[in-house]
């Protein structure tokens, strides 16, 4: 069961230094899924820039956002780029980020391209 | 069960606060005895309630005895939900020994689970979002991250194991689950934190005080129960000699913020119970309540 909840990583590509892309699945919860998630990556996360691809993300608990933005933002990553974040989850991040004083390095977005 | 529903969902609210009074142990002889025979409405905080204090006298190694409820549909709804089984397997002697149809409420019913880590937390919560997704997308979300950050407490902070049980109110349009652990108990937990008592203790932790230093930790009650009143619902958390309802009026629609009303226990429950009531739409039964 909780195999199939293990999140995804993947190296990316990003302008002017590499993005490390982390990809959830459908449904995410607890501080022990963020952390095997973020020990999935490799190498020193200080001064990378993390892309959460949230495509996928259904529901997500405030516990794994927390732990998430605590590895990430708190582990020296110059920026956590959430991409298509529903936005409890969105707001759940944000919490995080605002309880470590790192709300400037949490950007939120959509990876979708705008309607024309 | 569904008699019990059937019967009694029009004369007791779906909100109403379960009645803990039901969890207290007495003694006969050497044996302590749990008697919930005098209980006429059996809640999902009771299943869980039984559970964790039996799963505390197994652990201590003391003589505990369970007795169900007498009248016949609260009965069959603890047999259901399988309160027997689990007081089996903690070798703890009952008198649930019946044998009830079981029909497929699988829909409906989540019943009584053991959960140990975080892991059967995240199962438990996919299970109960699975139920109610398909009529209400919203609602399954708050539920999942409800069960899945009430059940990872117990993993990450009681010390023991805990019990999760969910119904679907179908006629009412409520789901309620409950979570209950005979562990350190949040007095204990948070006297580091300056719990001055049981009460204090649980409007620390709905405050979102954690006994860890870190700034990320303590979201997930608060969170819970955030999202409960939004979802014109309702918390109870009790534990050691106290307990706190937090709650919304009726209509509120979540402008203003949620009360919180206290009360004393007449008989401590050691550990920590929390049962949550969220309304759900579409969760009505084919033909009503069978």
């Amino acid at each position: 069961m909780i195999s199939q909840t293990t999140p995804q990583t993947r190296p990316g590509s990003e302008a002017g230094g590499l993005a490390v892309i982390i990809e959830l699945p459908s449904m995410v919860a607890g501080r022990r899924m963020a952390d095997s998630l973020v020990d999935l990556l490799d190498g020193d996360l200080d001064g990378a820039v993390v892309v959460l691809d949230c495509h996928a993300l259904v529901t997500g608990s405030p516990s794994f956002a927390a732990q998430l933005v605590s590895r990430v933002l708190g582990g020296g990553a110059a920026e956590l780029r959430a991409q298509d974040a529903p936005e409890p989850f969105a707001a759940h991040l944000r919490e995080a980020a605002r309880r470590l004083d790192a709300t400037p390095r949490l950007v939120l977005g959509s990876a979708r391209p705008a309607p024309v | 069960m569904l008699a019990q529903q059937g019967v009694q969902v029009a004369t007791r609210s779906p909100l109403r606060a379960p009645a803990m009074g039901h969890l207290t142990c007495r003694r006969d002889g050497a044996t302590h005895v749990l008697d919930l025979s005098g209980c006429r409405w059996v809640d999902p905080a009771h299943l869980v309630g039984v559970a964790a204090v039996a799963a505390r006298h197994a652990g201590a190694g003391t003589p505990l005895r369970v007795l169900g409820p007498s009248q016949p549909d609260q009965r069959r709804y603890a047999v259901r939900m399988h309160l027997g089984r689990v007081l089996d397997d903690l070798g703890v002697p009952h008198d649930l020994t019946e044998q009830v149809r079981h029909l497929d409420r699988a829909r409906d019913l989540l019943e009584v689970r053991r959960v140990v880590t975080e892991e059967d937390a995240v199962v438990l919560a996919r299970l109960v979002h699975d139920r109610t997704a398909a009529g209400d997308p919203v609602a399954a979300q708050a539920l999942f991250t409800g069960v899945a950050e009430l059940a990872a407490n117990v993993a990450d902070h009681a010390q023991a194991d805990g019990y999760v049980a969910a119904q679907v109110l179908p006629v009412a349009g409520y789901v309620r689950f409950a979570v209950a652990d005979a562990g350190l108990g949040l007095r204990r937990t948070l006297t580091g934190r300056g719990a001055r008592g049981s009460l204090h203790a649980l409007h620390l932790a709905l405050d979102g005080t954690s006994r860890l230093d870190d700034p990320t930790r303590g979201v997930g009650l608060v969170t819970v129960a955030d999202e409960v009143g939004r979802l014109r619902g309702s918390l109870f958390l009790a534990s050691g000699t106290a307990a706190v309802r937090v709650s919304r009026d009726d209509g509120d629609r979540g402008r203003r913020p949620a009360t919180r009303a206290g009360s004393t226990l007449r008989s401590p429950f050691g550990g920590t119970l929390v049962e949550a009531v969220v309304g759900v739409r579409g969760t009505s039964a084919p033909g009503g309540v069978p």
